[in-house]
């Protein structure tokens, strides 16, 4: 199961920038300290986009071959993060459209329940589905920002430089995705329990 | 405040959980919104702990095994370091995992390989991918946010942003445009600072809370002489011809700077925020060069949207007004594509239509839609709304027919990618 709590970002940019510039003069072992630190993070966000594992795994793995095909044109000193989850983004946009070409329709992993819920205990199972379930419904273009912002913890205008976006359009989005997830998630379904903070007064 | 702004914003913000204190006070005063607030609390929780089942085929280990395996580079200094063999690591990678990497890392191998012997001058070319226009992508991006903004304050934001595109883009071509075509953006720019942002301040809610009204005041025109500075000391650095183009823009932030400052005399003292805002840094890679050719092509059109969005922005536009702005800011983008397609622009066609659906679909159809709601039928602007709302379809069986009308720009699938993308805008005209 990959949810395991995602270290802040950045914890450790000094490190980062040192890893780019070695991967930049052709390290390979420094770029794969970067593959090591986001591939996770950028799996499990493109597996809520695409709803399918495999799908979500060779995307994963088509983008660290791109960046690493053009880490020398990374610009030093800008966001390595977005940088990487941009490449993803373009690659599933393009995944999208030539599975519209070809009429081919990806399996959708979001109908597995027991996969997704495994480790979850009993009284969150239920809770996690039904948003699980929500999220998969929401427009790929708002629940690709929602993620950004929530999981990764991404600034809004990390978000918009992620998507190509503006600042404005990356908060609207994660607006109407929360709008939209407020709306088909009664109370009921969120018990005080699936929370462990209250909004801070 | 009212509940319904209130609990807008508690979903605006970065963390829901997190209230600011011109929220707080509501929120403990008001039962609904209390309830609102605890319930995005928890959506937000559950939403941080959403899983992912694990990844099938541990391709992770699989490519970090090849990367640590790949031969060490030995750093010579002060040298410039030999490029390094990824074509070689790409290509045991994929010998390794081609039962499953199949054609589509194949395809990738090819690109590497290419991009390995190819000049860096034509990989720098790939890398820009000059045909897109980063400019006049974020301005029709603004006009959906302008679209969007409900609120003085809100419009004051997406203004400032407009403005900060306009400046970032116009000073990253200050050096070396041809003055004229800087005195245009200069212009854009003085329209969305004096007739935008300015604009908006006699409209900010009388009971706004004081210290809120103060901060926003106090952000923009930092912001706005922060432009000015920048201006002032480029014009130091631009040919002679420049430098009154540079100045225009100058004295039209301070002059929207001393307008903000103004309003906020006799507010209490914004408290000093972490670090001053700075001038909007340029975002895009294009060199300058490209900037001002794809500016030469686009010039007209990004004022045609600038000029639209800055009506949509006048607080005393009614409901259906910005319903006629929105279609005007779609119309100029029809109007864009069909001389495109008929001089066989595939490429800007698709660029162009992409922009007009991401438009109606995130701006004008929601627009419509919800000024279809507020106004009956029968009544002067119910009226006035559909007769807009005809105006659209036909602008859109236009475009289609613009686009159909050439073999060579019809069957670029750039092109049919964005038309297909059209299907979704007939329905949401029709609803």
């Amino acid at each position: 199961m990959t949810r395991e709590p995602v270290p802040d970002l950045p914890s450790n940019l000094d490190a980062e920038a040192e890893w780019i510039r070695a991967a930049q003069a052709g390290d390979r072992a420094a770029f794969a300290q970067l593959v090591d630190r986001y591939w996770d993070r950028l799996y499990r966000w493109l597996y809520h986009l695409t709803r399918d594992r495999h799908a979500a795994e060779d995307l994963a793995q088509e983008t660290f071959l791109r960046a690493l095909a053009a880490v020398k044109t990374f610009r030093a000193g800008s966001n390595f993060r977005a940088w990487v989850f941009r490449i993803g983004h373009n690659n599933f946009v393009n995944q999208k459209r030539a599975e519209r070409r070809t009429k081919h329709q990806l399996p959708d992993d979001a109908a597995e329940p027991d996969a997704i819920t495994a480790e979850s205990s009993a009284e969150h199972r239920e809770v996690l589905e039904v948003v699980s379930r929500a999220v998969a419904d929401l427009p790929s273009d708002f629940r690709s920002a929602l993620l950004l912002r929530v999981y990764e913890g991404m600034s809004f205008r990390e978000v918009a430089e992620t998507l190509g976006t503006t600042e404005e359009t990356a908060r609207w989005r994660v607006f109407k995705a929360r709008q939209k997830l407020m709306k088909v998630l009664p109370q009921e379904l969120l018990p005080p329990g699936a929370s462990s903070e209250e909004p801070k007064e | 405040m009212k509940c319904e702004a209130v609990q807008n914003q508690i979903l605006m913000l970065p963390d829901p959980r997190e209230l600011p204190p011109a929220l707080r006070d509501h929120v403990q005063a008001c039962a609904e919104c209390q309830a609102w607030a605890q319930h995005a609390a928890r959506l937000e929780t559950v939403l941080e702990h959403l899983p992912a089942p694990p990844a099938p085929e541990q391709k992770k280990e699989s490519m970090l095994g090849d990367l640590m395996q790949a031969e060490p580079v030995i750093h010579t200094m002060p040298a410039p370091a030999k490029a390094p063999s990824y074509g070689l690591l790409a290509a045991r990678f994929l010998r390794r995992n081609a039962s499953y990497v199949g054609g589509l890392a194949a395809a990738v191998l090819v690109v590497i390989g290419i991009y390995a012997m190819w000049p860096s001058k034509q990989k720098d070319e790939i890398a820009k991918q000059p045909e897109k226009h980063p400019f006049l992508e974020k301005i029709v991006a603004h006009n959906v946010a302008l679209s969007q903004a409900k609120t003085p304050a809100e419009r004051l934001q997406v203004l400032n942003g407009v403005a900060d595109t306009i400046s970032a883009n116009t000073r990253d071509v200050a050096r070396i445009a041809p003055p004229a075509k800087l005195d245009e953006m200069a212009t854009l720019y003085q329209k969305t600072v004096e007739q935008g942002m300015v604009k908006q301040l006699d409209h900010l809610p009388v009971n706004m809370d004081p210290a809120e009204k103060a901060k926003l005041l106090d952000t923009y025109a930092t912001k706005l002489n922060a432009d000015a500075t920048a201006a002032e000391t480029l014009a130091l650095a631009v040919p002679p011809g420049s430098q009154p183009v540079l100045k225009k823009m100058a004295d039209s932030a301070r002059k929207g700077e001393n307008a903000l400052r103004e309003k906020a005399r006799g507010l209490p003292s914004p408290a000093a925020g972490s670090s001053p805002p700075t001038a909007a840094a340029a975002t895009s890679s294009l060199a300058a060069e490209d900037k001002i050719r794809l500016f030469e092509a686009n010039g007209g059109l990004i004022a045609s949207l600038v000029n639209a969005g800055i009506a949509m922005s006048n607080p005393e536009s009614s409901q259906a007004d910005r319903v006629k702005m929105c279609r005007d800011v779609s119309l100029a983008l029809v109007n864009a594509i069909g001389p495109a397609a008929d001089a066989q622009n595939a490429e800007r066609v698709a660029e162009l239509t992409s922009l007009f659906h991401n438009f109606v679909r995130d701006g004008f159809a929601p627009m419509l839609a919800d000024a279809k709601r507020d106004f009956p039928p029968k009544s002067p602007e119910g009226m006035r709304v559909r007769e807009l709302q005809g105006y659209a379809v036909e602008d859109l069986a236009r475009l289609k027919a613009d686009i159909g009308k050439n073999e060579k720009v019809r069957e670029n699938q750039h092109v049919r990618d964005a038309v297909k993308q059209l299907d979704d805008l007939t329905e949401a005209y029709k609803s």
